[in-house]
């Protein structure tokens, strides 16, 4: 079966004049100077049929129940640990691994509330996770605008081709964000500020799902509660924090006492049980890409299933047969800094010339932890319209996975690709575009 | 979804002061669109009473570069596209209060300016589309801000300013009591914000029509109680 696009292709510049009017933009700070552009879309859609789509939601499914299981147990009984399944040294020389969150038992058992997680299809059609993003994942509002948008401009290319609904992503969270606050008081969302780079996203989402965008400063906790404060002086609690805000400065009482973005206090309001943090902090021991080696036999420990989405081949430097096996083959291998994200201290061997290349190797050889190593996925390029030519790009899928009651895989997701031909690197933070991702009935 | 209604006292100043920017945009557009009339069959410098009523530093030699300066210049605080940036550095951050759709004609507008500018546009005409969504902008503000309080913050905004550019503009006493009726309309809705001694001390000024207007010492005196009558 084809997809007819070709008139949504045609609007491509009315599409992004809509993009303009509605402000879908990103920050980035290069060199100290904090600028706002416009996120290049493509009108492409990425097409997954919905057979496919049946397959990975299954496996996205269950991958985050078993990180969410995961996360309860490294704060609660680490049984993983105990049982030899996963190394402790993984764990507690983890950065996102937080001894403060120790024994906390948040709202209903669950930490990842949102995740991203990051997949590619290979050539032969086989889906691989790339990474799993369990603390601050951003990126769900690109599609859903961008489908909003194009709806409008080409109604005609939606009555022809029967796309799944990406719009009720609000719903999704709207909803667990319900059952998370549990009827204790309003839920926020927490954004760091304006010139944060996925401000456009706090506050869109603020817009679609009803909570109130908080500011640093707006919130406080008194008797372990946590309240919004009002113009005149007036207070309301607060249920549930969505906060975009990192962990580490989320309370200056606990973590960077420096902070100005974090809420003083709000982790012992966090512990007493009566406001739930969305995500959940110390979510980052589970997303750290050491650890992402392990996930396939998370699955298999938890629910005592096959896993079903398959990693990248990933080796690790701190096991001597993969400490042998990177050294070795460095030169055909993509390493990775554990330590780094959005597309940084990402290194592919047959870009280094000989010198660069010994001395990754002499990081290995000093600190085997901090890295990781990967085969090069051949990844399927799609098809992105620049100018007035298709040509193919290199993209990944970021899919979004909502954990409440129940976990719930949104229909959709951000498809970003990379704007340069010779590159993998598709982060728009690295001048990638994005496109929507449509989940076809075959 | 439990939904707030308690605003907090950094949106109050942003809605006041978008209140107060997109109102400005669309007085200057009106005050410099008779300027660019009188200028048509007029002399060298006829911008100079305007630009002294906005009381601000300017560089410009000739009706042609008050024009364009008065339109684009972002270092001048006078300009359209300067208020208009302004009007959009708070509304960005009301998005959820005033929907998307709402900021939409702003965006539209700094858009719309700024091609104008890089292309060096001098016809005011062109600038048309920022009146028209000026005024779309208020309508639609008024029928999806849910939060009433939010809206008569925002309206006090207006209205301050509206009354603020009657009085540098030496409008009539009738006008100038009308607008102020109009900025109490809202601002009665919002006591705690009121300074209740400046509004007295105002309403003794208004209420007396024996000095012009356009007297200095007693238009620099309405204005400088003005800006003080509300507490954001």
């Amino acid at each position: 079966m084809s997809i007819k696009i070709k008139e949504l292709t045609e609007s491509r510049n009315t599409v992004n004049k809509w993009m303009e009017r509605y402000g879908v933009r990103f920050g980035v700070y290069k060199n100290g100077v904090f600028n706002e552009q416009l996120f290049p879309f493509d009108p492409v859609p990425r097409i997954i049929w919905k057979d496919d789509w049946d397959y990975l939601e299954q496996g996205l499914r269950q991958r985050v129940k078993a990180l969410n299981r995961f996360l309860w147990d490294i704060y609660h009984d680490k049984e993983i640990i105990t049982d030899g399944i996963v190394p402790e040294e993984f764990v507690y020389s983890s950065k996102g691994y937080l001894p403060e969150c120790e024994q906390i038992s948040p709202t209903g058992g669950v930490y990842a509330h949102i995740a991203g997680i990051d997949l590619v299809e290979g050539k032969d059609g086989q889906w691989y996770v790339l990474e799993d993003n369990l603390r601050i994942p951003s990126g769900a509002s690109y599609p859903m605008i961008a489908r909003e948008i194009t709806r409008r401009v080409s109604p005609s290319t939606f009555t022809t081709h029967a796309v799944a609904e990406n719009r009720d992503y609000a719903d999704l969270l709207r909803d667990m964000m319900d059952e998370m606050n549990d009827n204790r008081g309003i839920s926020v969302i927490l954004t760091p500020g304006r010139y944060n780079s996925a401000y456009f996203e706090h506050s869109y989402l603020a817009e679609k799902t009803g909570a109130t965008l908080v500011y640093p400063g707006e919130l406080f906790v008194e008797d372990n509660i946590v309240y919004y404060t009002g113009i005149n002086k007036e207070r309301t609690r607060v249920g549930c924090i969505y906060r975009r805000v990192s962990d580490e400065y989320m309370d200056p009482m606990i973590f960077e006492a420096s902070s100005l973005l974090g809420i003083p206090n709000v982790m012992q309001a966090y512990k007493a049980g009566n406001v739930a943090l969305v995500n959940a902090p110390g979510n980052g021991v589970a997303d750290d890409k050491g650890i992402y080696y392990f996930v396939p036999k998370m699955v298999e420990y938890y629910l005592d299933e096959k896993p079903i989405l398959q990693n990248a081949p990933t080796y690790l430097p701190y096991f001597k047969e993969d400490y042998d096996f990177v050294l070795k083959n460095i030169r055909r291998l993509v390493v990775k800094d554990v330590s780094e994200a959005g597309g940084y201290g990402v290194v592919f061997g047959k870009d280094l010339q000989e010198d660069e290349l010994e001395k990754l190797k002499s990081l290995i050889i000093e600190q085997p932890r901090r890295w990781i190593a990967q085969e090069v996925i051949d990844f399927k390029d799609l098809e992105i319209l620049e100018g007035n030519e298709f040509v193919e790009r290199k993209a990944d899928l970021r899919a979004f996975v909502i954990s409440g009651k129940e976990t719930k895989v949104w229909r959709s997701g951000l498809t970003r690709f990379s704007r340069n031909p010779d590159s993998f690197v598709v982060n728009s933070s690295q001048g990638g575009g994005f496109k929507d991702t449509w989940v076809v009935k075959n | 979804m439990v939904k707030s209604t308690i605003i907090s006292a950094h949106k109050a100043n942003n809605l006041f002061w978008l209140g107060r920017y997109e109102e400005r945009v669309y007085i200057t557009l009106h005050q410099l669109s008779k300027c660019c009339d009188k200028m048509i069959d007029g002399e060298t410098k006829d911008y100079l009473p305007i630009w002294q009523k906005l009381d601000t530093q300017g560089n410009y030699q000739t009706n042609d570069e008050f024009t364009v300066g008065m339109m684009y210049d972002e270092t001048n605080p006078a300009s359209i596209l300067s208020a208009q940036t302004k009007a959009m550095d708070n509304a960005i951050l009301l998005r959820e209060e005033i929907m998307s759709e709402t900021l939409g004609y702003l965006e539209m507008s700094v858009a719309l300016l700024k091609e104008c500018r890089n292309k060096s546009e001098r016809n005011f005409c062109r600038l048309q589309p920022v009146i028209d969504w000026s005024l779309a902008f208020w309508g639609a503000a008024e029928q999806r801000l849910h939060n009433h309080e939010a809206l008569y913050i925002m309206m006090m905004g207006r209205n301050v300013e509206n009354l603020d550019m009657l009085l540098r503009f030496d409008y009539n006493h009738e006008r100038i009591a009308l607008a102020y009726d109009s900025l109490k309309r809202y601002i009665r809705q919002m006591p705690g914000l009121l300074n209740e001694d400046i509004e007295s001390q105002l309403d003794d000024l208004i209420a007396s029509k024996s000095t012009k207007i356009s007297d200095t010492e007693y238009k620099n005196c309405m204005l400088s109680l003005l800006n003080q009558l509300t507490k954001i």
